[in-house]
């Protein structure tokens, strides 16, 4: 019998039993090969192919789960996931319940032109390490290229008769240099791939030199002068922070926050809660008028765009901040219901479309899309530092570490910047800033223009219990922000 | 048993093949209940099974791995007729060396597995709801998880005689309760083998003796500086495991990306105080998950990493690193039993409390902990679950969190005294597949002088 036709027995089977409502996802291709080098020498290189399924089943308000490597699995897995439901039934302070949505019978294939799949693999291993000999410098003491490459195709079926196919493609890529400073310490210099929003995703995003081979020796020639930098001093000062470090700035103390079932408590136990009440939504300043953030899952070409999410629902662009007020949240149907049963009004209308699980063997939580801030009008990253009486500027991060209600963050990064009379002074090393979060976007002052903006990729951001590792987006602007704590 | 016999199998089907390689496979049986806002938020079960294979022809590598059970037999050799395919188009590694042979022992399997694998999960949600019942009148929201299961792993190569498997059990149970209304929160958490070791009254007992600092003492914010700290095992088990992986990798040693470097470093210096030692021990009494072999499929020996302060040895199990370094394999990180020896501090909280007369912070937790500056050792975190300022030997305040911003050099150099009990911390992640983890550690820990820092 045919998966398809198995796995709607199996839902029907589960009606006929009294379930409320349930779904199943087939992960029939879930292919990883990684490539990485060292030193001119290949490092590691791996391929990976999983396959399986998994089912959700609402029962009396309650959900259980199950899942099996083996897709011919899927009846075992669907009774197990009742009686794991009816188990957990028994203790249900909130009966759980669905906003309601369309039913889609659709296909979802991300825009790719050269499957990675198909380059040979002598031709991707040569492609990295030609990357690392572009690397190569005197003075380093370990450098490398390193590119992966996912493809999954996903069927999607629920009881209310959706009926989603989804091919996805994504592809990251790494360069990265070590080097001692004077007293023997290792420092970093990297750049990780980042997308072209408007283009297509495949072996094509690594050809285009703009976003990752042009920085090969970039990262050298930077971490050579790092090597003999001063170390950053404390101060407080105005911080001007490049894409890289903005997107996890955005994630950490934007995303994360905003993620509906952490702010409703569905996270405490583990990655934390979120200093956001539903009372704050359309009157919280959270950042200055000049922030502007969407939670954009139909941007062409990002890891964060995905069709449909795991509830079945489509993909969209929801505004989360308009002008620093805090507008909406990452939702899902099960946590937009309930919160708006617990406030007793309508607070969101409908899922966000932001509910995904990152395989076949884990349930669809809040997840962020492309948590995107928008471009502003205070010109370009020389514009912005030509404004700078005295600052720092700073990019990509080494370490993070964030509050558990995201309430505020210490970031430490692998390069600084000291800015001086519009100019930049000299370069420094282990920079480090920390912050309240909303003083921190509230001191927001400059938002650079759209020739600044850039999608960058986040394929290890984690959450959740099984933990789940999700790949996502932030196209974000180079930002300017005020009176920082550094050092 | 199946897998064996599977093993088996592919060891000669590459033997025919002319190629030297190993396959590791693991595989998992797992139930998770979790548990936010009084409410069963998710009671999944998982069957998992890989095999991950590595071939080796001359100073060419190949690696792949395939979602498959032991009965897809001709599944796993195509993925190897594609490897062997593969290889010679793969770029030499010049310092690759040949496999080894593993070492040898009898198959392990734990008594419990079938009964952990096995379980209903009606187990986890009765511990939620008498816990649920328990506080009910004490307006806290429960959170929590309750994970258990079987894991298994089993190795051979082409240079082995024949395979080893190992089958584990654990489980892990983890309760917070937060105070309506509030940011407060109070957390127990227990891990162990098998369900008779869990005793959900002594989770309770340590929830009530939190809950009723917060009760009963006042709120009040904690001025950033230097303070004395208790760090619980908890907190403690976040700070050693961090420990492990940066300073007592072997890989990180020789990449000098940690904070031991090769070039600075070596066995025998002492870099820590006199009160702090640390033993990898498989056959150690105290010790949770004991595995004599690793995923790797070497024996683990008790070794003594550090000894009253003297570095003494470094674990190295990544053979590729190894390679480059001329270095041989000792262990796995991913299968250790570290022990951080105990001292001759007070070992209840009671005690603890009445020892401390001048100001004294007690982190219980350290939530995202990460590291600025690996070099130097340097980790911060922001204390969580309960904060409590002690003096005079009672607790005079419950407060804020705090960032603890220090380094492992300052924090290991100034212990004031470890408990004469220990405990176990879980450590097992929820991450890739099953792998029961755990740190056996003095149920406290003094420490001099831990900087406290604005956020």
């Amino acid at each position: 019998m045919q998966i398809e036709s198995k796995c709607r027995e199996s839902l029907n089977g589960l009606l006929q039993k009294g379930v409320t409502y349930a779904d199943v996802r087939v992960h029939l291709v879930d292919k990883r090969q990684s490539i990485g080098t060292m030193c001119g020498s290949l490092d590691s290189q791996s391929v990976s192919e999983e396959q399986g399924v998994g089912v959700r089943v609402l029962f009396q308000g309650a959900w259980g789960f199950a899942s099996s490597h083996s897709k011919e699995d899927v009846d075992w897995v669907a009774n197990k996931a009742l009686e794991n439901a009816k188990s957990a039934a028994k203790l249900s302070a909130y009966p759980i319940c669905l906003l309601p949505k369309p039913i889609i019978v659709d296909n979802y294939r991300d825009p790719s032109e050269i499957d990675p799949f198909s380059v040979p693999l002598a031709d991707k291993v040569s492609f990295f390490l030609d990357l690392d000999k572009q690397i190569k410098r005197e003075g380093l003491a370990y450098w490398g290229a390193s590119g992966s490459f996912y493809k999954k195709e996903v069927l999607y079926m629920d009881t209310e008769g959706s009926f989603i196919r989804k091919e996805l493609v994504d592809v990251d890529g790494h360069l990265y240099a070590f080097a001692n400073d004077r007293e023997g310490r290792s420092l970093r210099r990297s750049h990780n791939l980042f997308y072209d929003a408007q283009a297509t995703t495949g072996w094509e995003t690594f050809l285009n030199p703009q976003l990752f081979s042009r920085f090969a020796p970039i990262i050298s020639e930077e971490l050579l002068t790092l090597a003999s930098a001063p170390q950053c001093e404390k101060m407080t000062a105005d911080l001007l922070i490049l894409n890289n470090q903005m997107a996890l700035q955005t994630h950490e103390t934007i995303g994360h926050p905003l993620e509906l079932d952490r702010i409703l408590g569905y996270e405490m136990s583990y990655a934390g809660g979120s200093f956001i009440g539903l009372e704050d939504f359309n009157s919280l300043q959270y950042g200055a008028d000049k922030l502007t953030v969407q939670a954009n899952g139909v941007i062409r070409n990002s890891p964060g765009s995905f069709g449909f999410d795991d509830d079945g629902v489509a993909a969209q662009n929801v505004v989360l901040i308009e002008q620093g007020v805090l507008r909406n949240a990452l939702t899902s149907r099960q946590m937009a219901a309930e919160a708006n049963n617990r406030l007793g009004r309508t607070l969101f209308a409908k899922s966000g479309g932001t509910s995904r699980a990152s395989s076949y063997n884990r349930t669809p939580l809040e997840r962020m899309t492309n948590i995107n801030i928008m471009s502003g009008n205070d010109g370009s990253l020389e514009d912005i530092i030509s404004k700078m009486e005295k600052g720092l500027m700073l990019d990509n991060p080494v370490s993070w570490s964030i509050g558990s209600n995201r309430e505020n963050f210490h970031f430490a990064c692998e390069i600084g910047w000291l800015i001086k009379d519009g100019r930049i002074e000299k370069m420094v090393k282990n920079p480090a800033y920390s912050g309240d979060t909303l003083p921190f976007w509230r001191s927001l002052s400059k938002v650079g223009s759209q020739e600044t903006w850039k999608m960058e990729v986040v394929y290890n951001c984690g959450k959740g219990q099984p933990n789940q590792i999700m790949r996502l987006g932030h196209g974000v602007p180079v930002c300017l922000f005020t009176d920082v704590s550094i050092g | 048993m199946e897998i064996i016999v599977c093993l088996e199998q592919l060891k000669e089907y590459l033997l025919s093949k002319n190629v030297s390689g190993e396959i590791r496979y693991q595989a998992e049986h797992s139930h998770l209940v979790r548990v936010a806002n009084n409410s069963i938020s998710l009671n999944t079960t998982q069957l998992g099974a890989k095999f991950y294979i590595e071939i080796q022809v001359g100073e060419k590598l190949f690696k792949t791995s395939v979602v498959a059970v032991s009965s897809e037999l001709d599944r796993v050799k195509s993925i190897i007729d594609s490897a062997v395919e593969n290889i010679g188009i793969m770029p030499d590694i010049e310092f690759l060396t040949g496999l080894n042979g593993l070492t040898e022992s009898e198959p392990i399997v734990s008594e419990k597995a079938l009964e952990m694998e096995s379980i209903s999960s009606n187990v986890g949600v009765d511990i939620f709801a008498t816990t649920v019942q328990k506080f009910a009148v004490r307006n806290v929201s429960l959170s929590g998880i309750f994970s258990c299961g079987s894991y298994e792993y089993a190795i051979v190569n082409t240079n082995s005689r024949r395979p080893l498997y190992f089958k584990g059990a654990d489980f892990g149970v983890e309760l917070v309760l937060a105070l309506q209304g509030t940011n407060k929160e109070v957390r127990a958490s227990q891990v162990g083998e098998y369900l008779s070791q869990l005793s959900l009254e002594e989770m309770w007992q340590v929830l009530e003796v939190q809950l009723k600092i917060k009760e009963t003492t006042t709120f009040a914010q904690f001025t950033p500086r230097p303070v004395d700290v208790v760090f619980g095992k908890d907190a403690l088990a976040a700070i050693v495991s961090l420990f492990l992986r940066l300073g007592l990798s072997g890989e990180m040693f020789e990449y000098e990306m940690g904070m031991l470097q090769k070039s600075k470093h070596k066995m025998g210096d002492k870099l820590w105080g006199e009160n702090v030692s640390i033993i990898d021990d498989p056959s150690n009494e105290s010790v949770l998950f004991k595995r004599p072999f690793g995923l790797n499929g070497l024996a683990r020996k008790a070794t003594a990493l550090v000894n009253r302060g003297v570095l003494n040895g470094l674990i190295y199990s990544d053979k590729l690193d190894c390679d480059r370094f001329g270095k041989q394999r000792n262990n796995d990180i991913e299968a250790l039993n570290p022990v951080l020896l105990p001292g001759d501090g007070p070992a209840n909280f009671e005690d603890m409390i009445a020892s401390c007369s001048s100001p004294t912070l007690y982190i219980s937790f350290l939530h995202y902990m990460n590291c600025p500056n690996r070099s130097t050792g340097e980790f911060t975190a922001t204390s969580r679950f309960g904060t409590f300022l002690i003096q005079d030997g009672k607790v005079v305040n419950h407060v804020q969190k705090v960032r603890v911003l220090d380094s492992l050099y300052h924090l290991f150099n100034n212990v004031e005294w470890l408990s004469t009990q220990l405990v176990a911390a879980d450590t097992s992640d929820t991450y890739g597949a099953r792998l029961a983890g755990a740190i056996t550690l003095p149920q406290f820990i003094k420490v001099r002088n831990v900087p406290i820092v604005e956020n």
